[in-house]
């Protein structure tokens, strides 16, 4: 008790014991007025919570729509482009077909509108009386070509028809398996084999040539994606740390991040990643920005908060690559961030009005609290690749808070840009 | 049993029964939200206590500017009486005499005599300066003195 505090005055003394002697009836109109404040703060928790759902469900709606728009667009402008392509090379290629002794070529489709439309549209297969195995394609460069790939059917040596390539999808089957024959036998390029099977190709509408380019191209990017087993990473990563409170504003000094991050590719283009970092932050509050429990400052405000913490984040999300180059590309990913709180040490500033020995109160908390899914991480980045299964990548952060976290309740917001060595499995 | 305890509280800092149920739905509120910081390692009635007092100092700086309004229109609260000492006035009486008292010294009042903080603290809690917390004691303990004898001889 103060020295200024008179306990000799019985006014004083009259009024403190006279407070103590308390008989207050309880009121039912009481219990009724603060139900009907739990039922609102219920309904507006209910509505919070509904809403975060929401926004996460559209968050992930745009997300994928966005992708497969994306991707959409991506399959449009390679089958232009590789359109583009073929009819280059259909200028400046040798236009007389390959020798049907050659014991592998390759089937390329020639510009569609130099073909005409007829109704014949058979493939057949022919197996020579010799029974050799010969795997022959021919190669259509020109109008002269059109004109012999009309006239040659896929048949067997008694003039059958085997096989109708009306089906687009046998087409690019067919096309696949031939390709993969060839990259089996790569020394029957060269060599005689001692059989042969010939397959040879029929005229082709545009339509289904169009179709055919892009179904090789499908089994093309099948074929490559069976081939590559990469689809798990690993990485190191570290960052400094900028923390606030309340806002994206008033700065302390920085803390920084380091932990390891997994990754699972989905596709080509996207992926899962998660990781566990090991983060400090170091923060200062104004009493409006945190609202720790009352009976730690009395009810006297402080000045400022201080904080330092100790935080496990664990993000999980989505990481996306936008635009590649050969050994290069650029990524953008959003998470979810669990922050569990591994230690919390926070110092106050009193006004210098209460005197020297009370201007700093300090409080320790390891609770060792999970604030599940409290944080939006947001980033986008550049990748390179180091060699063939390493890379370094440079990510630029910003996590905004979704709820408040820690013992001093704040909404923490903070930025950096990770540094990350990656390894593919 | 903390209906009792609490209203015995804000009952000191609000002007009517009215005022001190709102307050104190208002303090059991922020214990039900908060009730996860609460250390049960500490007893609960001085946690409580605490909000109780900050909630009705919250209710005070809301209503801050109607009370200077207030005050400024009666300023003249400062009654001089000689001190006279009774002990025979019950608990509601005297809580009714509190409640007379314009708002910035009957929190004053409250916050030093019954719960004990300093001017400093005080002055702290209400943003007021130390000097104006010891004259808003003073004349607090004035005006009850002549509330309270007013009581007596009528």
């Amino acid at each position: 008790m103060p020295e200024e505090h008179n306990h000799n005055d019985p006014f004083e003394d009259l009024f403190r014991k006279k407070a103590e002697e308390y008989d207050i009836s309880f009121k039912e109109q009481d219990w009724h007025a603060l139900e009907e404040k739990l039922d609102h703060h219920q309904a507006i928790v209910s509505y919070k919570r509904r809403l975060r759902w929401v926004a996460a469900a559209a968050l992930l709606i745009v997300s994928t729509l966005g992708y497969f728009t994306y991707q959409n667009y991506s399959r449009i402008d390679q089958l232009a482009q590789q359109l583009n392509e073929e009819t280059q090379s259909e200028s400046t290629t040798n236009p007389q077909a390959e020798s049907p002794n050659d014991a592998l070529t390759e089937l390329d489709p020639v510009v569609p509108e130099q073909i005409p439309q007829e109704d014949s549209q058979t493939n057949s297969m022919d197996n020579p009386p010799a029974s050799n195995n010969q795997i022959t394609e021919a190669v259509s460069t020109g109008n002269e070509e059109a004109e012999d790939l009309e006239n040659t059917e896929l048949t067997n040596t008694e003039g059958e028809e085997l096989t109708t390539f009306s089906n687009p999808r046998f087409m690019a089957d067919s096309l696949f398996i031939a390709q993969s024959i060839s990259e089996i036998t790569p020394s029957s390029v060269s060599g005689t084999p001692p059989s042969s099977t010939t397959i040879s190709t029929s005229k082709v509408t545009q339509p289904e040539r169009s179709l055919l380019a892009f179904n090789r191209d499908a089994s093309q990017s099948s074929y490559g994606s069976l081939q590559s087993p990469a689809r798990l990473e690993i990485g190191l990563l570290l960052s400094p740390d900028l923390s606030t409170v309340g806002g994206v504003s008033n700065f302390h000094e920085p803390g920084y991040k380091f932990g390891i991050s997994v990754g699972y590719q989905v596709t080509e283009n996207l992926s899962l990643s998660s990781g566990m970092v090991h983060s400090t932050v170091k923060y200062t509050a104004q009493p409006q920005d945190y609202n720790t429990p009352s009976y730690v400052n009395y009810g006297i405000t402080p000045n400022e908060m201080l904080a330092e913490c100790i935080i496990l984040d664990i993000p999980v999300g989505l990481k996306y690559n936008f635009k590649h180059s050969e050994h290069s590309r650029f990524f953008s990913s959003a998470s979810l961030s669990t922050y569990v709180m591994l230690n919390e040490d926070y110092q106050f500033n009193y006004s210098p009005d209460y005197g020297p020995q009370q201007r700093i109160g300090e409080q320790n908390v390891q609770s060792g609290k999970a604030h599940f899914m409290s944080n939006l991480g947001l980033s986008i980045g550049y990748e390179y690749d180091l060699q063939t299964n390493w890379s370094l990548r440079v990510e630029p952060f910003l996590k905004v808070p979704l709820k408040n976290v820690g013992w001093g309740n704040v909404k923490l917001y903070s930025m950096g840009t990770f540094i990350s060595v990656n390894y593919r499995l | 049993m903390f209906y009792a305890y609490g209203m015995s509280i804000t009952l000191r800092y609000t002007e009517s029964r009215d005022q001190a149920a709102a307050v104190l739905n208002d303090a059991f509120m922020k214990v039900f939200t908060n009730i996860k910081q609460y250390d049960t390692d500490r007893p609960f009635k001085p946690w409580f206590r605490r909000i109780l007092i900050n909630t009705a100092i919250n209710q005070y700086h809301k209503t801050k500017k109607q009370q200077q309004l207030t005050e400024f229109l009666s300023p003249d609260h400062e009654i001089e009486k000689e001190e006279t000492i009774i002990s025979g006035i019950s608990y509601q009486e005297l809580i009714e005499m509190v409640q007379k008292l314009t708002p910035a010294y009957r929190t004053v009042f409250n916050l030093f005599v019954i719960e004990g903080f300093t001017h400093e603290e005080i002055a702290g809690m209400l943003d007021i300066s130390v000097g104006t917390s010891k004259s808003n004691l003073s004349k607090a303990k004035r005006n009850l003195r002549a509330i309270l004898e007013h009581y007596l001889t009528h």
